[in-house]
């Protein structure tokens, strides 16, 4: 009997792995289907967002009107450190070293 | 060990100019803290003055210096020797009107610290690090005298005198498995401190410290530590610029990938030149500041050369050079291959990479985790929340 369970569940691996190559969906990426999205992803989504944060004003002003606290203008103080390569080249040798220009 | 580590020429990415010159002015420490990386903090030599100030003529005349240095003093207690010395090499670079905009830097343990510097560093706009772990309790288990005292309160009376004279200053802390359980009195200790600038350094694996405190602690109290660190810096509206976050902030805005791929992408300490090491004698290492005084079976010691001695461009062409390069190069490729957090990384550390996986050209170490994953992961949550972007709960990395 448990022989013939193992072989249904084979079976029914192999059933679900050409399902989902048919669907053009691996089945272990299926399953985590509904897991975050990854690290570039996000970033590309918070990149975009600040994008048109810059270019439309307005979506600032409006957070603004309701007493919030500006997103960019809360970041705006650490970012505007941030916008060169030599600042940035720094920060990975913030081992024990870089950003002496900064800090 | 790096078994693909060849010495053809290296043809990688490579910097143009140096950024930051480290120089270690005396091996000597009059401290003995547990965890240091440097092996040989009894020995007094000293670098000349007069060395120090042919180094950077050295530098310039091969035409590798910009319009910017950073000219940290370092590796070893740089206090140990007098402000004179320092006077004088300050007043030879003055004269020698090299067009390059010096800064100098000091990364003391601050325990001599007195008007005098003060003068120095107020006179010369050096940029002043103290390290002090926190409060007594976690800054005297490891920093320690040579006769086993605690050296707090001698760092305290500096750190006052500093802030007495106003001359600014940042703090360094390293984190080891005791503070990662007190992230609420370290914060509270910098913040009625009066210290408004703090960079947090996990303890490692490196050089001469070949055991960490963190290596057996849970990644989930990093990840606690650093996310207690936000709330407290949330509430005390900012009081404290914490360095791990700063630097998540600027990768995560993304300006340091303008005109480059991100594939091609090398962060300071994976990009040749850009940091040049020398110890007190003129050796000279590339890459990672802390491997000036580390050695391996693989290359011996990381000396490139002697830059009192050789030409900058023999330094650069040797053979050793070149193989730590092409692993260092190869581990980077690698890095961009797994890691998600490549883009915002540039390749980790090559000193991490060695010390604690055994070869320049692994990929992953716990220094990636802590000081760069975890407070991207808590500074991008943070930004998703202010900019109105909804991200699934389970995010990568966040389940400790």
């Amino acid at each position: 009997m448990a022989r013939v369970l193992s072989l249904f569940e084979k079976i029914r691996h192999l059933f679900l792995v050409l399902i989902g190559i048919l669907i053009g969906v691996q089945p272990t990426i299926a399953s985590n289907s509904k897991s975050a999205p990854a690290i570039p992803e996000r970033l590309a989504a918070v990149r975009s967002r600040m994008q048109e944060f810059r270019h439309n004003p307005a979506l600032d002003e409006k957070k603004s009107d309701k007493g919030e606290v500006s997103t960019v203008a809360q970041w705006g103080n650490s970012w505007a450190n941030w916008n060169n390569w030599n600042n940035w080249g720094n920060w990975s040798s913030w081992n024990n070293w870089g950003n002496w220009g900064n800090y | 060990m790096d078994a693909g580590a060849t010495s053809r020429p290296y043809q990688g990415p490579t910097s143009k100019t140096v950024n930051l010159l480290v120089l270690q002015p005396t091996p000597f420490c009059n401290i003995d803290c547990d965890y240091c990386y440097l092996s040989n903090r009894l020995s007094t030599r000293k670098m000349l003055p007069m060395q120090a100030v042919e180094i950077v003529d050295r530098l310039v005349s091969a035409g590798v210096i910009g319009s910017n240095l950073s000219m940290v003093w370092h590796a070893g207690e740089p206090l140990t020797l007098p402000p004179s010395y320092y006077r004088e090499i300050f007043v030879g670079l003055s004269a020698r009107r090299h067009p390059v905009s010096i800064r100098h830097s000091f990364q003391t343990n601050g325990t001599l610290i007195n008007d005098e510097w003060c003068d120095l560093f107020q006179e010369w706009c050096v940029n002043v690090g103290v390290s002090v772990d926190g409060p007594a309790s976690i800054h005297d288990a490891h920093r320690k005298d040579r006769s086993g005292r605690g050296t707090h309160a001698k760092v305290m009376e500096g750190i006052r005198t500093l802030q007495r004279r106003s001359v600014p200053f940042h703090a360094i802390a390293v984190v080891t498995a005791e503070s990662l359980l007190h992230p609420e009195e370290v914060f509270g200790f910098f913040l009625n401190s009066g210290i408004e600038r703090v960079g947090f350094n996990i303890e490692e694996l490196e050089g001469a410290n070949s055991s960490s405190s963190v290596a057996g602690a849970s990644l989930s109290n990093v990840r606690r530590f650093f996310e207690c660190m936000a709330k407290c810096q949330e509430r005390c509206q900012h009081k404290i610029a914490i360095r791990e976050f700063d630097n998540a902030l600027g990768a995560i805005q993304g300006n340091h990938l303008q005109g480059c791929s991100s594939r091609e992408l090398r962060n300071d300490q994976t990009l040749p030149l850009v940091i040049l090491t020398v110890a007190w004698d003129g050796s000279v290492t590339a890459f990672s500041p802390e491997l000036i005084d580390a050695s391996s079976r693989d290359y011996g010691d990381f000396i490139l050369g002697n830059i009192l001695r050789d030409q900058l461009s023999d330094i650069f062409n040797s053979p050793k050079f070149a193989r730590i390069a092409n692993a260092i190069d190869e581990g980077c490729k690698r890095c961009a291959l797994t890691c998600q957090y490549f883009s915002l990384c540039g390749g980790g550390a090559p000193s991490n990479k060695y010390f604690e996986n055994g070869s320049f050209e692994s990929t992953e170490t716990m220094y990636c985790r802590s000081v760069i994953q975890i407070p991207t992961e808590i500074m991008l949550a943070k930004i998703e929340m202010q900019l109105g972007i909804s991200v699934p709960k389970d995010r990568p990395g966040q389940a400790a």
